[in-house]
This record gives C-alpha cells, sequence and structure tokens, in this order.
C-alpha cells in the first residue's frame, strides 16, 4: 500500500508539472502579440515595449514561468492583462456560478446514476432490461450541452416553463436559485449518469454469475439481500473509477453548457481569455483544471482501495 | 442402501433438466434420473465432464442457471416436493436443512467480507441474533479445523489458503446443523493432501451429526474412500447405481468398466526401469530460478535442481502446485531465465539461452503444454499453426503440407483437421495437436507439463498410451511433470518428487512407490484415494 | 469446466471465429439502427453536393423563416436554406470524425504495443498518455485553438490526441494478457522470432477492442466538434458545420427556434446511431 501511494504521488507531481509548463507555454504560443493588442489605438514602438516591460514580458521565458510558479506558491495568481484586476479576483467572482452548478451535477450523477445502474443490474424480465439499456444509451450518446438546447428549446422556448438564461446564486435565494440550475445541471449530468449506470448494470450482471453469488443464494438469503450485500459491493469499482473521471468531463462541458445558458462562470471566463489571449488568466485556469481532474482520480483511487480489502492488502483483484 | 426402513431423506425421480440454447434449440443435460439418499449416508454422484452430476446437485436446491428448467420429475425432501413448493419456502430450507458447499474455494466466498461475518450470515438469515450468531461462528470454525478463531474470524478470503477456505465453506454449510449436505466437486481443486484433509472432516461430521451428503465428482477413487453408495452417470442419464462395493468391484455396465479401467491402477505394473542408454541428452546441475526480479527479494522457485534426460526414457516429476516444477519446466526451454547452475544440451553449454543458444535447444527439446485450448492460437487453422512450427524448426525439406499431414497421422488425426480452428476438436484432440507440434521439430525430447490435467479420465488413457507408442517408435526422451501420482507412476521410468523448489527424493518408479523413503513422499502416496483400497474395505470399516 | 460450457459447443462450426462474430453484431435490433442511420446520414452528407448542386451559401431574402415546403428546416439569418447547410454541416462533422478517429485509434494501439519491444519504452509512453489523460478533452482542445487559431484542424488533432490514450491502453492490456498466453509461449519455444510473434500471436487480438473503441470514439469526436464550433472556437463560419449552426442559432432562439432545433436533431442522431453501433459491437465482444 505505502509502495502504491509513493508512485500516485510522484505520478500526480508529474502531471502536475507537465500541466503547469503546459499551461504556460500554450498561451505564449499563440500568434499574435498581446502587447499590441493592448496597445490599441497607439501601436508606437515605445509604446508597446513600455507594456511589455510592465507585464514582465521582455524578460526569458523561464524567468517568467518560475516567478509565475513562485507567485502561485504565495498565493498570488497573477494579474489578468485586458481586465487589469487581479485573477484571483475574477475567478472568485465566478467560482461560485461553476462549482454551484458542478456540485449540483456532480449530485445527481451520484443518486441517479447508482439507482439507475441497481435498477438495470437487478432487472429480470428482458423487456424492461431492454428498455433501462436504450435509456442508458441515449444518455451516453447524447453530447450534454445537445440535451441543453433541447431542455432549453422545450422548457425554456416553446413551453415557458423554467429559466434558461442567467442565473440567482444558490446562496441568496435558494428555489429561485435551484429554478436556474436545474436545467444546465440535468444536462450537464444525464451523461455521466449513462455511463455509470451501465457500468454498475454490466458490472452487477458479470458478479451475479460469480459463484459467491451462488453460496449466498445457498445460505437461504433473499434476492434483495443476495443484490444488496453480495452483488452491488464487488460492481461498484469501474463506476467509482468512472465518478472520478466525470469530474474532468463535468469542469469541460460546464464550459459549454455556461454558454449556452447564458451563465457567468469560469468556463466563460475561459472562452473569452482564449478570444483576448489573455495569458494570465488561461494559465491559471488550465492549470486549475489539470490539478482539479488530477486530485479526483486520487481520491477514485483511495475510494477504491478502502473497499475493496484485496487492494488494500497490495494484491490486486483477482 | 444403508439406513434404516423409514423413507429415504431425499429421493429423486425421473428428474430431467435442459438449458434453453441460442435461436431456441434445447438441450437436455440431465435425462430421467432418479436416485435416494437415506438419513445419514452417503451417495457419491461420479462421471465425467459433461455428465450433468453438477446440474443435478444444483436442481436439488432450485439453484439452476437461469436459461436452464426443470422439465420433468420430482424431488421429495421428507415427502416435500422441492421443484414444486414456493420460492420462500425453499429459502427458508436452503441453509438450514439442506446445504451446499462449491467447487472452488477461490471464488466461493466475497471477496470483500470478512469470514466470520459471512459465516454469521447465515446464522442471521435463520434468525439467530448477533451474539448467538458470533458465539457459534467461533465453535464452527474451531470444529472445521481452522487455528485461532478469534483472529480467523476477522480475516478476509485472500488471506487464507485453498483448503482453508474450503472449511470455511464447509463451516457456513454447518452452521444451522443441515440434514442434507451437497458437496459438489468439493475437493476438485485441491491439492492432495488436502483433499484427504477435507475427506477426513466431511466423514467425521458425518459421524458426529449424522448428516447425509451428496457428493459429487469425478474422481472414482474419491468415491470408494468416502461414499456408501453410488450413481454412475454419463451424458444425463443415470448407467449404474448401487453400494460402492459392488459396483467397484463388479460392475455392470460397459461404461462404468471403462471409467474403472481408465484409472491408472496403483498396484499395476510399472514401466520398470528403462535400459540405460547411454543417450543423455539433456543435463542440468544445480539449476535456480527466481521470480519476481531482485528488487524485492525475488521467490525461489527453483532451487538447485539437478536432472539427467535420456533418449527412449521417461522421468516423471512429481508436486504438489507451488513447488516449483512448472518454473523449472519453463527455465530449461528459455521461458525463464536461470539465476545459476547449468543447462547442457548433449554436452554444449546452452544456460545463457541467447540466440544461438536457443536455436540449438529447439532443435532437440520441444514442450507440450497443460491446456490445449490455450496453447493454440484461436484464430489459426492447425495448418497454420503447424506450419508455423514446420518453418522455425528449418526441417523444411518436403512441403509443409505433406509433412504436416504426416504429423497429424503420427497423432491419429485425419488430414481435413488442418483446414479446421482449434474450437472444433474436443480436449483431447487439441492435446494431440500439441504433440504433433512439438514433433514437427523432429526433437529428441519432449517437455511435457501436467500435459493430461486438463482431460477427463477415459481420454487420459487415449493420450498416454499415445505418448508411450510414439517414446517407443521414436526413441523420444521425456520430462513428464504432473501433480497425479497414479498418472506419473503408469508412464515414468524414473520419478522425482518436487517440493518447494527442491527435489526431495528420487529414484526408479518400482523404488519410490513400493518403497518410499522420505516422510514427504510417504505422505504424498498415503493421501491418493485409492481404489483398490477400498475394494477390499468392507461397510464397517467405513463407518 | 460446467456443463452449460460443454453443451453449447461443438457443432463443427467452420471458418475463423472472429469476423463472423462481429458481422452477427449487426443483428441485434440496437445494431441495426445505429447501422442504419448511420449508412442514411453517410450517404446523405457524401452526396450532399449532388443533392444540392447550388451549395450551402446561396443567400436570399427570406431570413430567419420557419418550416415550408421551399424551406423545410427554414432559413438563417442570411436567407440560406438550413437544409442544405445543415447536411453539408453534417458533412464537414462527419469528415473530421472519420479521419480522426481511425488514425487516432492506429496511432494508440502501435504505441501501446510499444511495450513489446522494451518494458521501458512501453512505461515511458504509457506515462505519456496518462498525462494526455489528466487533460479533460475540451479543455486540450481550447490549448490547441489558443496555439493554432480557431478552425477544423484544431478539431482534428484534438480527437486524435484524446483518443490515444483509450486505444493505447487497450492494446497495451491486450499485449500483457496475451504474452503470457500458452500459445504466445508456444510460438516462443519454438523458436519463432519476436516480430513475428507480435504480429500473427498478438495483434490480431487488438483489432476488436480497436474496433468497439473506435465506434465510441466517434461519439465523443462529435461531441468534441460540435463542443469546439458552438463556442466559436471550432469550425468557423461561413463554412458550415452543425456546431457553427448551433452557435449561430442559438442568437434567434426565441425567433426562430427550428433554426437551433433541426442542427441538434440532426447531431444526436448521428451520435445515438454511433453510440448503438459500439454498444451492439460491445455485446458482441463481450458474448464469449
Amino acid at each position: 500500500m505505502l509502495r502504491q501511494t509513493r508512485k500516485r504521488a510522484t505520478s500526480l507531481m508529474v502531471v502536475l508539472a507537465v500541466g503547469s509548463v503546459v499551461a504556460f507555454a500554450v498561451p505564449r504560443l499563440a500568434p499574435g502579440d498581446v502587447a499590441v493588442t493592448l496597445a490599441g489605438a497607439n501601436p508606437t514602438p515605445e509604446n508597446i515595449a513600455a507594456i511589455r516591460e510592465r507585464l514582465g514580458l521582455d524578460r526569458p521565458e523561464v524567468v517568467q514561468y518560475f516567478d509565475w510558479i513562485g507567485g502561485l506558491f504565495r498565493g498570488d495568481l497573477g494579474t489578468s492583462y485586458l481586465y487589469d484586476r487581479s485573477v484571483a479576483s475574477l475567478l472568485g467572482d465566478r467560482v461560485a456560478s461553476t462549482l454551484q452548478l458542478a456540485l449540483v451535477a456532480a449530485l445527481i450523477v451520484a443518486i441517479l446514476a447508482t439507482t439507475l445502474g441497481i435498477l438495470a443490474g437487478s432487472a429480470q424480465r428482458p423487456r424492461i432490461r431492454a428498455a433501462l439499456d436504450v435509456v442508458n444509451s441515449l444518455f451516453i450518446a447524447v453530447p450534454s450541452f445537445l440535451l441543453g438546447l433541447i431542455f432549453i428549446l422545450a422548457f425554456g422556448v416553446l413551453n415557458r416553463w423554467l429559466p434558461i438564461s442567467g442565473e440567482v446564486s444558490l446562496t441568496d435565494d435558494f428555489w429561485v436559485g435551484l429554478s436556474y440550475l436545474i436545467l444546465p445541471a440535468l444536462a450537464l449530468a444525464l451523461s455521466a449518469v449513462g455511463v455509470i449506470a451501465r457500468l454498475i448494470g454490466t458490472d452487477m450482471r458479470t458478479t451475479r454469475r460469480e459463484e459467491f453469488i451462488y453460496l449466498a443464494t445457498s445460505k437461504g438469503a433473499s434476492p434483495a439481500r443476495v443484490t444488496l450485500r453480495h452483488v452491488v459491493p464487488n460492481s461498484l469499482n469501474s463506476a467509482i473509477v468512472a465518478f472520478g473521471l466525470t469530474i474532468g468531463d463535468l469542469l469541460a462541458g460546464a464550459i459549454v453548457i455556461e454558454a449556452i445558458f447564458n451563465r457567468q462562470g469560469l468556463g466563460q471566463l475561459a472562452v473569452l481569455s482564449v478570444q483576448s489571449r489573455d495569458f494570465a488568466v488561461l494559465q491559471v485556469l488550465i492549470l486549475g483544471a489539470v490539478v482539479i481532474a488530477a486530485v479526483f482520480q486520487i481520491i477514485t483511487e483511495i475510494s477504491i482501495a478502502s473497499l475493496d480489502p484485496r487492494i488494500r492488502a497490495g494484491g490486486s483483484v483477482r | 442402501m444403508i439406513g434404516t426402513p423409514e423413507a429415504p431423506l431425499l429421493q429423486a425421480r425421473n428428474l430431467s433438466v435442459g438449458f434453453a440454447g441460442d435461436r431456441g434449440a434445447f438441450t437436455t443435460v440431465v435425462d430421467d434420473v432418479s436416485f435416494d439418499i437415506a438419513a445419514g449416508g452417503i451417495l457419491g454422484v461420479v462421471g465425467e465432464s459433461g455428465s450433468g452430476k453438477s446440474v443435478t446437485a444444483r436442481a436439488v436446491l432450485r439453484m439452476l442457471a437461469p436459461s436452464a428448467s426443470v422439465t420433468n420429475g420430482s424431488v421429495l425432501f421428507r415427502g416435500e416436493n422441492l421443484l414444486e413448493v414456493s420460492e420462500a419456502r425453499m429459502r427458508s430450507l436452503r441453509g438450514r436443512e439442506m446445504a451446499m458447499v462449491f467447487q472452488d474455494p477461490q471464488s466461493t466466498l466475497n471477496p470483500v467480507i470478512r469470514i466470520g461475518q459471512q459465516i454469521e450470515e447465515v446464522l442471521r438469515i435463520h434468525g439467530a441474533d448477533r451474539t448467538t450468531a458470533r458465539r457459534r461462528t467461533l465453535e464452527l470454525l474451531e470444529q472445521v479445523g481452522i487455528a485461532d478463531p478469534e483472529r480467523a474470524r476477522r480475516r478476509y478470503p485472500h488471506e487464507f489458503s485453498g483448503g482453508m477456505r474450503q472449511r470455511v465453506v464447509i463451516a457456513i454449510a454447518l452452521a444451522n446443523r443441515p440434514s442434507l449436505l451437497i458437496a459438489d466437486e468439493p475437493t476438485t481443486a485441491l491439492d492432495v493432501t488436502v483433499q484427504a484433509q477435507v475427506l477426513d472432516l466431511l466423514r467425521e461430521m458425518r459421524k458426529e451429526l449424522g448428516i447425509a451428503i451428496l457428493l459429487i465428482t469425478h474422481d472414482m477413487g474419491v468415491v470408494a474412500d468416502t461414499c456408501d453408495d453410488v450413481l454412475v452417470m454419463h451424458r444425463g442419464r443415470v448407467v449404474e447405481r448401487g453400494p460402492v462395493a459392488s459396483v467397484l468391484t463388479k460392475p455392470e455396465d460397459p461404461y462404468t468398466s471403462r471409467l474403472l479401467a481408465a484409472i491408472p491402477d496403483m498396484s499395476a505394473p510399472t514401466r520398470g526401469s528403462s535400459s540405460e542408454t547411454d543417450g543423455r541428452v539433456l543435463e542440468v546441475r544445480d539449476l535456480r530460478t527466481v521470480l519476481g526480479g531482485t528488487r524485492r527479494g525475488g521467490h525461489v522457485a527453483v532451487d538447485g535442481v539437478s536432472l539427467s534426460i535420456s533418449r527412449g526414457e521417461t522421468l516423471g516429476l512429481v508436486g504438489e502446485s507451488g513447488c516449483g516444477k512448472s518454473s523449472l519446466s519453463k527455465t530449461l526451454v528459455g521461458l525463464l531465465p536461470a539465476a545459476s547452475g547449468t543447462i547442457r544440451l548433449h554436452g554444449a553449454d546452452v544456460t545463457a539461452m541467447n540466440a544461438q543458444d536457443r536455436r540449438t535447444l529447439s532443435d532437440s527439446v520441444q514442450y507440450v503444454f497443460q491446456d490445449p485450448l490455450a496453447s493454440l492460437n484461436p484464430r489459426r487453422t492447425i495448418a497454420q499453426s503447424l506450419a508455423e512450427a514446420l518453418e522455425t524448426s528449418g526441417t523444411v525439406s518436403e512441403e509443409p503440407h505433406e509433412r504436416s499431414v504426416e504429423l497429424l497421422q503420427r497423432v491419429g488425426l485425419p488430414p481435413d483437421s488442418l483446414d479446421r480452428y482449434p474450437y472444433a476438436f474436443s480436449g483431447g484432440q487439441r492435446q494431440r495437436i500439441g504433440i504433433a507440434r512439438a514433433l514437427a521439430a523432429d526433437p529428441e525430447v519432449l517437455i511435457l507439463d501436467e500435459p493430461v490435467s486438463a482431460l477427463d479420465v477415459s481420454i487420459q488413457a487415449q493420450v498416454l498410451d499415445l505418448l508411450i507408442e510414439l517414446q517407443e517408435d521414436l526413441g523420444l526422451g521425456y520430462l513428464f511433470i504432473s501433480h497425479d501420482l497414479s498418472v506419473i507412476r503408469s508412464i515414468s521410468h524414473r520419478v522425482m518428487v518436487m517440493r518447494a523448489g527442491r527435489i526431495v527424493e528420487e529414484g526408479s518408479t518400482d523404488d519410490l512407490f513400493d518403497d518410499p523413503q522420505e516422510p514427504y513422499t510417504k505422505e504424498l502416496l498415503s493421501s491418493i484415494p485409492r481404489l483398490e483400497h477400498a475394494r477390499k474395505t468392507t461397510r464397517s470399516e467405513k463407518r | 469446466m460446467t456443463t452449460s460450457m460443454t453443451v453449447a459447443k461443438r457443432s463443427g462450426m467452420r471458418g475463423s471465429p472472429s469476423l463472423r462474430r462481429y458481422l452477427g453484431a449487426f443483428r441485434t435490433p440496437k445494431g441495426v439502427i445505429g447501422a442504419a442511420i448511420v449508412v442514411v446520414l453517410g450517404l446523405a452528407a457524401l452526396l450532399a453536393p449532388v443533392i444540392f448542386p447550388a451549395g450551402p451559401d446561396v443567400q436570399s431574402r427570406d431570413a430567419l423563416l420557419g418550416i415550408s415546403w421551399e424551406h423545410p428546416f427554414g432559413t438563417d439569418e442570411f436567407g440560406r436554406d438550413l437544409l442544405t447547410r445543415s447536411i453539408f454541416g453534417l458533412r464537414i462533422d462527419l469528415l473530421i470524425i472519420l479521419t480522426a478517429v481511425p488514425i487516432s485509434m492506429v496511432l494508440g494501439t502501435l504505441l501501446g504495443l510499444s511495450g513489446a519491444i522494451s518494458e521501458r519504452l512501453g512505461d515511458i509512453v504509457q506515462r505519456g498518455l496518462d498525462v494526455i489523460v489528466g487533460f479533460p478533452g475540451l479543455i486540450l482542445g481550447i490549448c490547441i485553438v489558443v496555439v493554432l487559431g480557431a478552425g477544423w484542424f484544431p478539431i482534428f488533432l484534438t480527437i486524435v490526441i484524446t483518443g490515444l490514450p483509450s486505444a493505447g491502453r487497450l492494446s497495451r492490456a491486450v499485449l500483457l494478457r496475451e504474452r503470457d498466453r500458452e500459445h504466445v509461449l508456444a510460438a516462443r519455444v519454438l523458436g519463432v522470432p519476436n516480430w513475428k510473434i507480435l504480429l500473427r500471436h498478438i495483434a490480431p487480438f487488438t483489432v476488436e477492442s480497436m474496433l468497439v473503441n473506435a465506434a465510441v470514439w466517434m461519439v465523443i469526436g462529435v461531441y468534441i466538434g460540435a463542443g469546439l464550433s458552438i463556442v466559436g472556437l471550432g469550425v468557423q463560419p461561413p463554412t458550415p458545420s452543425l456546431g457553427v449552426l448551433l452557435n449561430g442559432g442559438m442568437r434567434y432562439i426565441y425567433q426562430a427556434p427550428n433554426y437551433v432545433l433541426f442542427p441538434a436533431l440532426i447531431l444526436v442522431l448521428i451520435a445515438v446511431a454511433f453510440g448503438f453501433v459500439a454498444d451492439a459491437l460491445n455485446e458482441t465482444a463481450n458474448k464469449r
């Protein structure tokens, strides 16, 4: 177990290091010169040089990199070129919006996927199984923003039942805020629900054929007991891994969802920064995404280990 | 039948079970089977794979796979027809009045629940409260011979060996003091010594608790040792039944006779020692093989083994699982690197196993694997697999097609086998193809790693006969590896016993089997369920 | 050896076991429906220049019309026929996906098999692939757009790169699994050279998982392509792609909901169709 944690820790370090380099390098590889854009109406060479000096762009790249990294450790996320505000405050404005969206979506995924998955894995009659299966397929295949668009059309345009543009924070007014959140969160969540429910269902069906399930039946256990105490705990591995990866996808999907539901979140900020070449913001966003994805990967691995005693002992499954 | 003249505990009449296959095909796997089990009696159901014995056992508990269904018959348990009662009633009987022990201890226990809890579960399901359940669990663990029950109950299945896990499964079965125990091949997956212990345990349980046992097995020896009555099944039908003593000594049905004849008889004459030809092909000195790399101190699988194989002679290597015999054979052909020691082929040192060494080696030494299905590429035809063997051996004098046909005929297979894929053949036939492939290079020595262990008993005999014939015709030397003492005895000239990477004893077959010196060898030999021993035993002795 | 196994076999079948199984995938209802939709839409996209010889850029003064016989999907803000633009959009999207995904799968499989050359190489490649996994798809897409500017090429590149880890992991799993199988050991004992073993005994087993994975990745390709385009970072107008149409349609969603609705439906249709095909293949692969 210790050896594995060490391996994971080094892996994490590598991912973070590479992520930071990529986050730093990518914006700078873009064509065009930020200083020129910012000089705006008066692009005289002196102006441009002055802007460069002000932003620290005249120093060698490596120095800029380490300066940035140093800043990160000190809690200084940099200053946006476009808005001339600290990146931290820009993020702060929008983080709540994206966070609420992601959390509600994640909650929906956890609850719906487990329910749907267990149902799919327990259904005996072939018609019900087939129906659940098709529902899953639909969830998996349809991209989240398309679902979002369809929701918008169905619930906001053709029938005006729910708000489809803008937002209200949950902390300001819970129920109104929720009414703004429910459509985007649902759209974001359903793809993952399909994937995870299917994994649970398939794993459960495989587990049911294992010998120890027959042993449980031979003890006189009721079907419910067999399912909940024996089948399900052994069928959650792939689902948990998928859930960990889902967080990364939720964040990525949030970008598009925020755009179409007109929410002022981090995703919108990302798109704006790309269009305006605001390195400072982009760097932090990219690195942030990588960090979060990596952290969730580790959390999932820990959860799996805590559920399966064989992995705790340092061995592997089967 | 033994037992009192009252009605038998279990009465099966005209039981038939079938499977629904793809596209509506329905196959009958159990056909009109009837039998009785008296209270406290042990009935053995013996047959080869596909005989329907396992399905019969599961049908009694109504635990068939979803695609199977009972098409006819009744199963009366104390007068109640189990096939007609409600599922709720079955649930109350399972684990309480009737219990089951399964074949593979590795997969029978839930891997993520502690074993104490798994035993307690069967008690709690049938009404015990937590304290009673815990107490009884400790009692049971002791009863089945697991040391230190307090600590054991907090462990997980993967922390136990196969034999111990099987004891846990037995403990679960016995928890509520059932009247009937159904044991489906309970010892097949275990080593011979462990098998003996588990069978002893079952017999003891019958003596102390009066439990009736329905024992499913493919091993006649187990039946002879343990059962009162026996049922012989073949292709879903009962071909013979009766008390063990009479069926085993005076079988009436020809299939039964064939089954009995196919078992290598431990009292039959051996092949004697070989005429000491000086055709020493392979010489191994102090070979050491270490598995798992040297980083964390690997596991020494082969610890200083020396042996020699000569033309025309079979050296049998016997040992239980984990003794290192597979690692040894793999090292000899270069599939594992040798840590130290020497391997000499006709005097030339090939231990390094570089390209040149391997070529020299593969000309003279070939390998036959255990699992005939796995050792042939399922996506290539037999012709392609044989052609591959021929082209690498370099002996492509004639047309490869002709030579392939020749090889197939040598092992008794028709030429039209060439265009087919492995899945179209039976296990025995596939093994013959494996042997044919090994012969393609025209070797002097064959290393055979458990070549018949995956085959049914009657097929085993055929393949062994083929091997003996080939040895006599072609003067091949064999290193024959197996865990099955009776098979080793019937084919070897000399025998080596291996344990924990070392050779414990060696000698000619006669010497080793008739007069073993080492305690481990003696233990191995005494663990084999003996057929002829049972023939002489009377009923009273077995109680 | 359970009885059900022994009973189910032995019908004297001939022919390669794998190909027949995959064709069998298309006998399930999902497989049929999925394949049918893919074929129909694919043909429509392929024959677009023939069916709509005028092309997707014919402007007119009938802007933002609803459904009519002349314009079954309506028109956009420049009076261009949406049906034509949708089919041409589909054409571009499919072109991108149908080139990017196979390249990604093959490249990824080769990378995964690199472990056969040396353990170290295999390990290094895996670490590299792990890093890619650490970047969620759209994020990577955005990074690429930043460097290369918007357009169809970033979409193409993103799909190729994000597909590598899954293909690489699958083929590596096959390598590790098959390497210790007895038929590979048998070939080694016979003295068959390593490259031949790789080609004959290991590579064929990667084809299965590669096919299934490819179908899954088609769905993801649709997602990435449309996702980037809808936020304006993918294919650029006036070139139509379904995502571009969605981007445009969002602005007029109240006046002309059909502008968004129909391209969305086509995207949903093609994604679901690929999804069904992937499922059908997956189920067949698991039915050993």
